[in-house]
C-alpha cells in the first residue's frame, strides 16, 4: 500500500485502505485519482486530470497517478474495468471502430486500454454496451491478463 | 443510524421513486455532513449490490447535486445497474406498496443478445452474406434497441410515479412556516 512518502510533489494521499485509494492535488480537490477494488480483484478508477471549472490541468501526468494506484493494490488486481459513458475513452473507442479496428483493438488503443496493456492486462472483454451507429453509446469493458498468465 | 437501517431506507425510497441523486443526498444527510463522500457513496452502492469498482464513475465527482443534468446522468447510468441486480437486494418488493418498476424488465446485454437470437429480420441469403463482425454489430444494434425500449418503459413508469406523488401533494393543504397548516384559498 502507498504511504504519504510515495506522493509526487503537490499531491496528498487522501485515502489509503486495502480496497480503496485516493490521491488528490494538495490545493485543488477537483484534480484527483481514486481507485477501488472489488472482491474479485477488479479495479475501477476515476481520474480527473483537468479541473472542469477552469480547465487547469494536473501538474502530474495521469499515467503517473494511474501507476501509483496500481502500485497501491499490487498483485491483488486481477482485472481493470472501464465504464465509459462519454469522454476521451469512449471517443477513442468509437474512432478506432470507425477506422476499421476490431472492438478489442479499439479498446486497447484508448487511454485506459494503453495503461492496462502497459500493466499486462491485454485481454479485452465487453460486458455491457449500447450499440449505436458509429460505435457505442456506452460500454462496460474489462481488461484482464491473458489466460494462463499469472 | 445503523447501516442496516439506512440500507432499508434507501431501498424503500428507491422503490417509491427516489432518484439516484436523491438517494445519495439522503445517505449524506443521514450520516452527517462531516462524513467523507466515499463513505456515503459506499452506503448507496452496497444497498443496491454494486461493487466499489463499478461505482468509481460520475457519482464520485463533486458534480452531482449541482443541477438537473448531472443528477439525471447519475440516474441514467445507475438505474439500470440497480434494476439488473434487483434479485440481490429487492427482498421486500411490496413492503410499502408495489414499486414503480413492478412488472417491468431491465435485461443485461447478454440477455438482450439472446433475445435477438435468430430474429435479425434479414433473409437467410442476406444474413449469410454478412461477415462475423457485421453479424455481431447488427445483433448488437438490435439488442441495444430492445434495451433502450426497456429504458423508456422504466423512465416512463418512474415519471408516472413521481407525477402521482405531485398530484397527492397538490391535494394537501398548503403549509406555511414550520408545523402550521392553513386552508388553501378557494
Amino acid at each position: 500500500m502507498l504511504t504519504p512518502a510515495d506522493m509526487p510533489p503537490g499531491y496528498v494521499l487522501a485515502v489509503s485502505a486495502p480496497t480503496e485509494v485516493e490521491i488528490r492535488d494538495e490545493f485543488n480537490p477537483e484534480l484527483f485519482i481514486a481507485g477501488g477494488l472489488d472482491a474479485d480483484g477488479s479495479l475501477g478508477f476515476k481520474i480527473q486530470a483537468e479541473d472542469p471549472n477552469d480547465g487547469n490541468r494536473s501538474a502530474v501526468r495521469g499515467k503517473v497517478l494511474f501507476d501509483l494506484v496500481m502500485r497501491h493494490f499490487g498483485d491483488a488486481v486481477s482485472a481493470i474495468r472501464g465504464y465509459w459513458t462519454g469522454g476521451a475513452n469512449l471517443l477513442a473507442l468509437n474512432r478506432g471502430i470507425t477506422a476499421g479496428l476490431s472492438d478489442e483493438q479499439a479498446a486497447a488503443g484508448t487511454w485506459t486500454g494503453q495503461r492496462a496493456t502497459d500493466c499486462g492486462f491485454t485481454g479485452v472483454t465487453f460486458q455491457q454496451r449500447m450499440t449505436v451507429l458509429g460505435g457505442y453509446g456506452w460500454v462496460s469493458v474489462r481488461f484482464s491478463r491473458p489466460e494462463g498468465d499469472g | 443510524m445503523t447501516t442496516a437501517t439506512l440500507t432499508d431506507e434507501l431501498r424503500a425510497m428507491f422503490r417509491q421513486g427516489a432518484t439516484v441523486a436523491r438517494l445519495i443526498q439522503h445517505a449524506r444527510d443521514s450520516l452527517g455532513p462531516e462524513t467523507p463522500r466515499r463513505e456515503y457513496l459506499k452506503s448507496v452502492r452496497e444497498a443496491f449490490g454494486l461493487g466499489v469498482a463499478g461505482w468509481y464513475l460520475p457519482a464520485y465527482t463533486e458534480s452531482f447535486g449541482n443541477g438537473e443534468f448531472p443528477d439525471s446522468k447519475l440516474t441514467g447510468v445507475f438505474l439500470g445497474d440497480f434494476l439488473t441486480r434487483r434479485g440481490d437486494w429487492d427482498d421486500d418488493p411490496d413492503g410499502d406498496g408495489p414499486p414503480w418498476y413492478a412488472g417491468l424488465t431491465k435485461s443485461t446485454f447478454e440477455e438482450l443478445v439472446r433475445a435477438v437470437g435468430d430474429h435479425h429480420g434479414l433473409s437467410p441469403e442476406g444474413w449469410a452474406a454478412l461477415g462475423e463482425k457485421d453479424r455481431e454489430r447488427l445483433t448488437g444494434l438490435q439488442a441495444s434497441q430492445i434495451g433502450l425500449s426497456e429504458d423508456i418503459q422504466l423512465l416512463a413508469a418512474l415519471a408516472e410515479r413521481l407525477q402521482r406523488r405531485v398530484n397527492e401533494l397538490e391535494q394537501q393543504p398548503a403549509t406555511v412556516g414550520t408545523g402550521t397548516t392553513e386552508q388553501q384559498p378557494t
